[in-house]
């Protein structure tokens, strides 16, 4: 099927579950069904309510479709671009609305990430193991209660953990294996114990090789040619440690370390003629966070958070030693906040995040860099039955220090994001939101004082968002007792994006770029319940994003759309959980896309299709449960690229067994 | 109508003889010749080209009767009827007679003897026509070496007429139509084969023409469609690194065309990923492709003669720069090594270590100097390299290193041998230095010149680009000619018609137009080639359909 086609069908799809939204109207509340892995501590925010645009993929969810990663999870969001250097080794990075990566936050259990060096957060990193939750704000979220840094970025990615859930017995152990194509092997151990009535503990480790040695095609002119990929083997373990406390009366305390080591090959681009891989890169990142929240009366919360974090990179070539890199980035991050219920539709917060970071590497000329920040997040919420009214106003002060050499100067701001959502009718769920935010990203350590590109002089990058949307959630009969959809247009504008500025024959980092977006996303999910113990769901998104250069009316490539995004994106699930093998089958669509800037034929990569199929099955011993699940990806088996030259692996297999106690 | 004439003339002659026959056939003096006894079908060619004078085989039917012959006598005749010289005598089995060369005359009679030796009253007689040969040459060649669009130069060439010598000269003329005579290049004499013509604009006809002893042009001529050879360049886009989109583009100066993509559509494969430099050297071309790590040996319109890899450790070699000497092609290599490609055999006949990361490779009175940057050490305690290597190419082997200002990068050559040295510096405190490396004495002397990023010699005049930056990273460029031969900058306003160009990224220039091209670059978008002439007027801008051009190469296919 023509890739044309399938989004004109996709979009049928879409268009069908509208109208027959409008033709029944239904005033009952969100039916939900809550499956019985969901009864645990956490809670899922109503996407619908949410005065910007918010989309959730939950446990329940991962398992039900079987999606393999966090990248895997993020692709099927509207409005988000994932860069995918391909195969398990391969950097993911997550970019909002054509915003770029720097201007996506990353959360983990609350605290967000930092890199300080490059400014994104490759997604890789994390696994699917003991994750509740991924989530994804575009613009201000209406949680005000949350670390100042949150709300700084033009979108947040949420990435949360389960807390561990006791039943009768004192403690939970989960064993898990996943093994598959190109040499995956992947355990994976979950172990905790309640300590006494207030806390437990838990301990988890992975580990994950892969020699990544796919076969790829790819075309030479008229020709296709075959390879193996090379220098692509994987050798990560996570393992983090969590103590949990429960204080009593809206007292909680948890603390956290985490430590990555991950050794892999860079396999790099194809190059034509030359098959030479060299490059390694080995990151050993340690962070360790406390988290604490007090009810001191029912008008006051307190929360504090503070976080230590050791990021070590190491990318090295043996043949071009003098590249070799080292870098270790330091953070120490305090927050404190305050929310203090006024009435009982009202809610004010203030929060504040100290944080200083510092680099060393092995760059001569850059002497090891800090900076200092202070965000202040001053929030209200206004929350009746039909209307919804979040605003804040963030002031960032960034204090940039060197031990020697000229220092760039201080910045500070005042942002502001204001979002509303209002339900016009007493009789229906329909809900229009429309929010504004203004962000800006700082320069990052690289932007500034990488050697010979770095520039001390720059200003911050600029996003503006303005959105406007509709919702509606609500059940249509009782088999079709869950649908949601969601339609918003969107209009950003980054200004001063900072990019690398050739200068003779060598590139500066400047202010220089402006970048317009234009954009629609569609959401819809449903269920079908066909018997008691059987049902559908059908899940779809789609997006449009005219995401265009406006930096210089003289260029080639002036109202061109920027690399790596594509116009059209869908994607789309359909599962069927039932008493034998639960089955769902999964696709995602992109259109064409520009490898660089000029919107020419010979810059752009194909549009792509991905189908897969998961099957599961949970077997039930008295307290203990095996769960197998198997994955067949990418069915069509085209090696299609998201990054030109990047081919991803062909049709795969992942088996996975997992054992809870 | 000859031939249907001569037989009737025959006849009526043969008819007649046999009357006379019939009347007195007993004198013992008289042979009584039968009509059988005369041979037909006589034919005569002249052969001799000359007007005047004949010559050539005269042929014929043997009687059919020859019972009383003796020999068949030959004649040359004034009026045919009367004998005159008598020419030769054959035997009458003989058909064929070699007329030496002689005197027109206007027949020839054939009459024979009988066996008392006494000649036959009857004849046969063919009237002569002198040929006279023709006075148009033939095989008339042109090429035009001179390679300016409109100009034409070069040697006619054609073989004379076959009859030269009823001419004293030939007159060589240029036309507009093929028709009409519109100006006289030259004459010559009829003997002669040749004709040189000097540079001059560009004429469609060429028109050879006789000239008779008269001094007046022969009527008939010889011309030939004169086609101008004006060349082209061949472009090479660089591309942007890991995006396999170098490429070859041709742009046309006759048709003022650029033909994109040419050696995919040669070959049906890409160039590659990031393209380097070309030489083009006798009828070959040589293309470095650096991340590709291939040097490809292709005739002049691109087609692959030879894919040139090496590996050195496991490791393949990537080729930066190329340069010509005495039948060698020589390579750097930035793993440090100085590539020797012999032009025939097209194998790299040996290598041989120069200094770190060698950047472009020149050649100069038997020696091949190689730029040292060592640009892979911008970051690391060593630093870059700041040496030129200077390798004999006899022997092959580095006979020194010449210390220049650090990171060495771009070379030219001028016509005296001095080698012109750009080092790019540190991009901070050590700027862009333009450097000259001479020979005095037995050492190497080098002397700082001035500032300078790219660059490009032409007929001993060096054409400079500077770009220099302040501190927020604004660019200020200068464009500059420089006399290599007085040493004196001659202006630092090369481009006189005011064009701007705003982003040069290369600069190149060719021998024949003497053209300045500069090619530029966002790094982003396709490239634009300005071309300049050389008093720095822009005579032609395009696109590229590339990115990074990296100069342009001049060549006639």
């Amino acid at each position: 099927m023509s890739f044309r086609l399938s989004f004109i069908i996709f979009f049928l799809l879409l268009l069908a579950g509208d109208l027959s939204l409008y033709a029944q109207i239904n005033d009952s509340l969100s039916a939900k069904k809550l499956s019985e892995i969901e009864v645990s501590a956490y809670i899922k925010p109503s996407t619908s309510r949410s005065t910007s645009p918010l989309q959730v993929i939950d446990n329940t969810e991962i398992k039900r479709i079987g999606i393999l990663s966090v990248s895997d999870a993020v692709r099927r969001f509207s409005g988000v671009t994932v860069k995918d250097y391909g195969g398990i080794g391969g950097m993911k990075t997550v970019s909002i609305r054509g915003m770029g990566a720097q201007h996506t936050a990353v959360s983990y259990d609350g605290v967000t990430m930092s890199n300080i060096q490059s400014g994104q957060i490759d997604i890789s990193r994390f696994s699917l193991d003991n994750i509740s939750m991924i989530s994804l704000s575009i613009g201000q979220s209406d949680d005000i209660f949350q670390p100042a840094r949150s709300y700084a970025s033009a979108g947040l990615l949420q990435i949360n953990t389960l807390n561990p859930n006791f039943t009768d017995k004192g403690y939970k152990l989960n064993i898990e294996t996943k093994t598959g194509s190109f040499g995956l092997f992947n355990p994976y151990l979950y172990y905790a114990q309640k300590l006494n009535k207030k806390f437990s503990l838990s301990v988890n480790g992975s580990w994950e090789r892969a020699d990544g040695r796919y076969k790829f095609e790819y075309e030479n002119a008229d020709k296709k040619e075959e390879r193996k990929r090379k220098n692509s083997d994987v050798n990560a373990w996570r393992t983090e440690i969590n103590l949990y406390g429960n204080l009593g009366r809206g007292g909680e305390i948890r603390f956290k370390t985490n430590y990555y080591d991950s050794e892999r090959g860079l396999p790099g681009s194809i190059i034509f003629y030359n098959e030479d891989s060299f490059e390694r890169l080995h990151n050993k990142d340690l962070f360790s966070q406390l988290y604490y929240k007090y009810k001191i009366n029912e008008k006051f919360d307190i929360k504090a958070q503070a976080r230590f974090s050791r990021y070590y990179y190491q990318y090295s070539n043996y043949i071009v030693p003098q590249d070799s890199t080292s870098i270790t980035q330091f953070e120490y991050y305090t927050s404190l906040g305050t929310l203090y219920k006024a009435t009982k539709n009202l809610s004010i917060s203030l929060v504040e995040d100290v944080f200083q970071n510092r680099l060393t590497s092995n760059f001569s000329d850059v002497n090891k860099p800090r900076r200092n920040s202070s965000l202040t997040a001053l929030s209200a919420m206004l929350n009746t039955e039909r209307l919804a009214i979040t605003g804040t106003l963030l002031a960032t002060y960034v204090d940039e220090s060197m031990e020697s050499g000229e220092v760039p100067s201080n910045k500070k701001k005042i942002t502001p994001a204001i979002s509303a959502s209002f339900q016009p009718l007493n009789q229906t769920n329909l809900r229009i939101r429309t929010s504004y935010k203004k962000t800006f990203r700082v320069p990052t350590f690289e932007d500034m004082y990488y050697i010979r590109m770095g520039n001390k002089n720059l200003k911050p990058e600029y996003a503006i968002q303005y959105n406007i949307g509709l919702t509606w959630a609500g059940s249509i009969s009782n088999t079709l007792d869950y649908i949601s959809i969601s339609a918003d247009g969107y209009k950003n504008k980054v200004d001063d994006k900072i990019v690398a500025f050739p200068t003779g024959n060598i590139f500066k980092m400047r202010n220089f770029g402006k970048v317009d977006m234009t954009g629609i996303d569609f959401n819809m999910r449903s269920h079908i319940a066909v018997k008691s113990n059987m049902g559908i769901d059908v899940s779809g998104n789609y997006s449009y994003q005219k995401v265009i250069d406006v930096t210089d009316e003289e260029a080639k490539n002036y109202k061109h759309q920027i690399p790596y995004t594509p116009r059209h994106y869908g994607s789309g699930a359909i599962s069927f959980e039932n008493p034998w093998v639960n089955i769902a089958y999964s696709l995602i669509v992109s259109g064409k896309r520009y490898a660089l800037d000029q919107n020419i034929p010979e810059n752009e990569i194909k549009a792509y299709t991905d189908h897969s199929i998961s099957l599961n099955k949970t077997l039930k011993f008295s307290d203990n449960s095996l769960r197998l699940q198997f994955n067949l990806n990418n069915l069509g088996n085209k090696n299609y690229q998201i990054i030109q030259y990047y081919p991803m692996p062909g049709r795969s297999f992942t088996l996975s067994a997992n054992l809870s106690f | 109508m000859k031939i249907k004439h001569l037989i009737f003339t025959t006849l009526v002659g043969a008819s007649l003889a046999l009357g006379f026959s019939s009347c007195s056939n007993d004198d013992e003096d008289i042979f009584e010749n039968t009509t059988e006894s005369l041979v037909t079908n006589l034919s005569f060619e002249d052969t001799n080209p000359k007007s005047g004078e004949i010559e050539g085989n005269l042929t014929w039917k043997k009687p059919t009767d020859m019972s009383e012959l003796s020999t068949v006598v030959i004649y040359a005749s004034e009026d045919g009827s009367t004998k005159g010289d008598k020419l030769g005598e054959v035997s009458p089995d003989k058909e064929t007679f070699e007329v030496k060369s002689m005197n027109y005359v206007k027949y020839f009679i054939v009459t024979s003897k009988n066996k008392n030796g006494i000649e036959g009253l009857k004849f046969t007689k063919i009237e002569i026509e002198d040929i006279v040969g023709a006075t148009v040459v033939t095989n008339l060649a042109f090429s035009d070496i001179q390679y300016l669009l409109g100009k034409i130069e070069g040697e006619v060439t054609w073989t004379k007429p076959v009859g030269y010598m009823n001419l004293s000269k030939v007159a060589l003329y240029a036309s507009s139509d093929g028709i009409k005579k519109d100006t006289k290049l030259g004459e010559v004499s009829a003997e002669t084969e040749s004709f040189a013509i000097e540079a001059r604009d560009y004429f469609k006809y060429l028109i050879i023409v006789g000239v008779n002893d008269n001094n007046s042009e022969e009527e008939n001529f010889a011309k030939i469609e004169i086609e101008d050879i004006a060349g082209g360049i061949y472009i090479l886009n660089s591309g942007k690194s890991n995006s396999n989109n170098a490429n070859l583009a041709y742009y046309d100066f006759k048709t003022e065309t650029l033909t994109e993509r040419i050696f995919e559509g040669a070959n049906n494969k890409a160039l590659g990923d990031t393209g380097q430099d070309i030489v083009i050297y006798g009828s070959k071309m040589y293309i470095a492709v650096y991340e590709s790590a291939v040097i490809y040996v292709t005739d002049k319109s691109g087609k692959i003669l030879k894919t040139i890899e090496s590996t050195k450790d496991a490791v393949k070699q990537k080729p930066r720069s190329l340069a010509a000497l005495d039948g060698k092609v020589y390579a750097t290599f930035f793993d440090g090594y100085l590539a020797k490609i012999d032009t025939t055999s097209l194998n790299i006949e040996g290598q041989v270590k120069v200094g770190r990361n060698p950047e472009y490779v020149r050649t100069a009175n038997g020696k091949i100097f190689v730029a040292n940057s060592g640009g892979l050490d911008y970051n690391t305690p060593l630093g870059y390299d700041k040496t030129v290597s200077v390798v004999d190419a006899a022997s092959f082997t580095e006979s020194e290193k010449v210390d220049v200002v650090i990171n060495p990068d771009k070379m030219a050559v001028d016509s005296e041998g001095d080698i012109y040295v750009i080092s790019n510096g540190n991009y901070g405190d050590v700027p862009n230095t333009l450097q000259r490396i001479r020979k005095e004495g037995d050492k190497y002397v080098v002397t700082k010149v001035g500032n300078a990023t790219w660059m490009s010699m032409s007929n001993d005049k060096l054409y400079i680009i500077y770009s220099q930056y302040d501190a927020n990273w604004n660019q200020t460029i200068s464009y500059h000619v420089y006399d290599a031969k007085t040493e004196k900058i001659i202006t630092n306003n090369f481009i006189t018609d005011g064009t701007d160009i705003k982003k040069p990224y290369s600069i190149t220039t060719d021998p024949i137009y003497n053209y300045v091209y500069i090619g530029t670059s966002d790094y982003t978008n396709n490239g634009d080639m300005y071309i300049f002439t050389s008093e720095g007027k822009l005579v032609k801008k395009f696109d590229t359909k590339g990115i990074n051009p990296m100069g342009a190469y001049f060549v006639t296919k």
